[in-house]
């Protein structure tokens, strides 16, 4: 057993010693007796000042010092601890697409765990696996999101607590490739709200195939502008089945969605409609034959941007948003389709001018041509991001990390309720014995 | 001696057979005229000769000796000393403070045991013995008598009795002017100055006064734990008995004491002290032990 307020029974404790000498010194009516003789006994107050060498009234003293220590008692607030291991671990394991995990590493990781132990997988997003941790291991599924080392330590932040209550001490293992593209703007705020150090376990990174010469595939007209584009690009039009990204000007067929999820693929669909509709024809109500215009000046995807006078006329499918408006509307979103994806934009193409021509559309095609979950960065972390990870000194003890003020003791009520009862009875028991 | 009642007889039997033989002796002599064994005031007939007076004209010639005259032809009466009895009432103070200690009224225990000897020391005597005992209901009393039996009464009287309120005996002693010797068994702490005053003038009048102070052992020594003290008689009297006031209690109530007893004596009477924890038997050979010196006859 322990107290959430252990110096509430201190000076509890110290109280009643104070009471107990109360009683061998303070003001009492004793207990009033015949004696015939009584004249000759001095004409004092009845409330004298006596010291003998018990305290009086054993049974007064008793529910006052009882009534004392279940007072101190109920604000100590007892509770029962359960036996608490010396040290849980959080395993964090990085199931995203940088993430390699081999047969070797496997049997590697499953020797991290101990019964007690919590797993927590991330990519983009992390959840705390329950039930048997290692099954869990066995059979983790490599994602294609791309990870994000925050997400893990929020998730082993909140799986610390939980283990807070059963163990001495919590520590993490983080089992990452710890690749450049996992970190972000609030990985280092994130991870000094862990206290102490932070074990490291490298996974083998994923390497990047994507690298090298685009290859576009490009199904539209002779004549459309962003075939020039593509070709300005020197992304090679091969019209084959082999290509990384297949740019439809148009619906996509059923082929051209099977083509995509055969592989790693990017399938862009770009409609040809808003290019063949008026610039100066935008959505929006009529009022009085006149139509308003909705016009919006750029267009960005990733580092790219695009500025020029648009017309928009449509609006993209439901998706990840890879392009935006400049006034924050999607203009371009990816959906996974089997092993590739699928990433619809609704940017209309000018087919005059040099809109095709210009360099910022040469960047934002190629852009909308990375590869699948964005442009990959397997990189490892440089060496300050890999300390700061890692940290320093012990596991932090969980009795610094428990937040008792969301303890209760359920003990609390009931010697709080002995307390008063004890209070309420002690001037009737001090009547009965004055009499 | 016997004396009638079952728990009378377990509770009194061994302490009036120690008291076979004891005798109580007048303190000076008696003027009764019932023969008996007390000294007598009046010179009589008896075979017991004390001197010789010579005749003077007017004497009974029956109490010439006239062997004396045969051989000395001179006129001389002889004188005898005579013996009478003594009336005993015995005064009992009934009041609450007699009822001490609570559990066991040891005082009232102990007077009850010292009257009912004091009776039969007297009654075996001869001399007629009666008790009175003054109470919130009335008077009990049974007067002076020699019959057999009458020790038997007093002590059946004096068990029916349970100490309470407070009584004064002072006017109560108006009722036993006619008695030789009053014995008045109490512990004194009703109206003394009443009490004491009345008795001188029975003293005064040639009565044998006999003060028999009851005083029970917690008074002497109460028990040191701190009690607020009340007084049975008088129930607004609370005193704290403590470590600090006991010292003076002790010593205050030892000064009543001694006054009492010098009031007393100083008022010609026979003043004993008989503790709760003494035995009654041992008391009462005190008290009707005579004096060094006895009074010269009157």
């Amino acid at each position: 057993m322990t107290f959430l307020a252990p110096w509430f029974l201190l000076a509890a404790v110290a109280a009643s010693a104070g009471v107990v000498a109360l009683h061998f010194f303070a003001r009492q009516r004793p207990r009033a007796a015949i004696l015939p003789t009584a004249r000759f006994v001095p004409d004092l107050p009845a409330r004298s000042r006596g010291r003998s060498n018990r305290p009086a009234d054993l049974l007064l003293l008793a529910m006052r010092v009882m009534g004392v220590l279940l007072a101190g008692l109920a604000f100590a607030q007892p509770i029962r601890e359960p036996s608490r291991r010396p040290l849980a671990r959080v395993v964090a394991i990085d199931i995203s697409r940088a993430a390699r995990p081999d047969s070797a590493f496997a049997r590697q990781l499953r020797t991290l765990f101990r019964q007690g132990d919590v797993l927590v997988v991330f990519d983009s997003a992390a959840r705390v696996v329950r039930g048997s941790v290692l099954d869990s291991v066995r059979t983790l599924v490599r994602s294609t999101a791309r990870g994000s080392l925050s997400a893990g330590l929020i998730a082993s932040l909140r799986a610390r607590d939980s283990l807070s209550r059963d163990a001495d001490s919590v520590e993490l293992v983080l089992v990452s490739p710890l690749a450049i593209e996992e970190w972000d703007a609030a990985t280092a705020s994130i991870r000094a709200l862990w206290p102490g150090p932070i074990g490291l376990e490298r996974m083998p990174a994923m390497v990047d195939t994507t690298k090298g010469r685009l290859a576009i595939d490009f199904r539209g007209d002779d004549a459309d502008p962003l075939r020039a584009t593509v070709a300005l690009l020197g992304a090679a039009s091969v019209a084959s089945d082999s290509g990384a990204v297949r740019l439809v000007r148009g619906i996509p067929t059923a082929a051209d969605s099977g083509w995509a999820r055969q592989a790693d693929r990017v399938l862009l669909a770009w409609p040809v409609e808003a290019s063949e509709v008026s610039q100066r024809v935008a959505k929006g109500t009529t009022e009085g034959g006149r139509l308003e215009s909705d016009t919006v000046g750029g267009v960005i995807a990733g580092d790219a941007m695009l500025v020029a006078q648009f017309s928009r006329s449509a609006s993209p499918s439901s998706g990840r948003v890879i392009a935006r408006w400049v006034d924050g509307e999607p203009a371009a979103t990816e959906v996974a389709l089997g092993a590739g994806c699928l990433r619809s934009v609704a940017v209309p193409v000018e087919n005059r001018g040099d809109f095709a021509l210009r360099k910022s559309t040469r960047d934002f095609v190629a852009e909308l041509s990375a590869p699948c979950g964005g442009r990959r960065h397997y990189t490892p972390l440089p060496d300050w991001a890999i300390s700061l990870l890692a940290g320093g000194g012990p596991a932090r003890k969980t009795a610094t990390l428990r937040r008792d003020r969301d303890r209760r003791s359920p003990a609390t009520p009931w010697l709080l309720g002995g307390a008063l009862l004890t209070a309420a009875l002690e001037p009737l028991v001090r009547r009965t014995r004055a009499t | 001696m016997t004396i009638s009642g079952s728990h009378t007889t377990v509770e009194l039997g061994s302490m009036l057979d120690d008291l076979r033989g004891v005798s109580w002796p007048a303190r000076h002599s008696v003027r009764g005229a019932a023969t008996g064994t007390h000294r007598s005031r009046i010179t009589g007939m008896s075979p017991e000769f004390t001197e010789y007076r010579p005749y003077r004209q007017g004497d009974d010639p029956r109490r010439l000796d006239w062997k004396l005259l045969a051989r000395t032809d001179r006129a001389y009466l002889r004188i005898t000393s005579d013996r009478a009895t003594l009336g005993t009432t015995i005064l009992m103070d009934a009041s609450a403070s007699m009822a001490y200690p609570e559990a066991t009224s040891a005082k009232w225990a102990v007077a009850r045991r010292i009257a009912v000897g004091l009776a039969a020391v007297a009654h075996a005597a001869g001399d007629p013995v009666g008790v009175i005992v003054p109470s919130t209901h009335g008077i009990r009393a049974r007067p002076p008598r020699t019959r057999r039996g009458v020790v038997g009464e007093i002590a059946q009287l004096l068990a029916a009795i349970e100490p309470e309120g407070s009584v004064e005996l002072g006017p109560t002693l108006a009722l036993t002017h006619r008695t030789p010797r009053l014995v008045l068994i109490s512990d004194f702490l009703g109206d003394l100055d009443g009490m004491i005053r009345a008795t001188r003038d029975r003293i005064v009048a040639g009565a044998e006064v006999h003060a028999v102070h009851i005083l029970a052992r917690e008074e002497l020594d109460p028990p040191t734990a701190p009690i607020l003290a009340k007084d049975p008689e008088h129930p607004n009297v609370l005193r704290p008995l403590v470590d600090e006031t006991r010292a003076e209690y002790l010593a205050i109530f030892s000064t009543w004491r001694d006054g009492l007893a010098k009031s007393w004596r100083d008022a010609r009477a026979s003043y004993s002290q008989v503790i709760t924890d003494e035995t009654a038997s041992q008391a009462i050979r005190r008290i009707v032990r005579p004096p060094a010196q006895m009074a010269t006859a009157r």
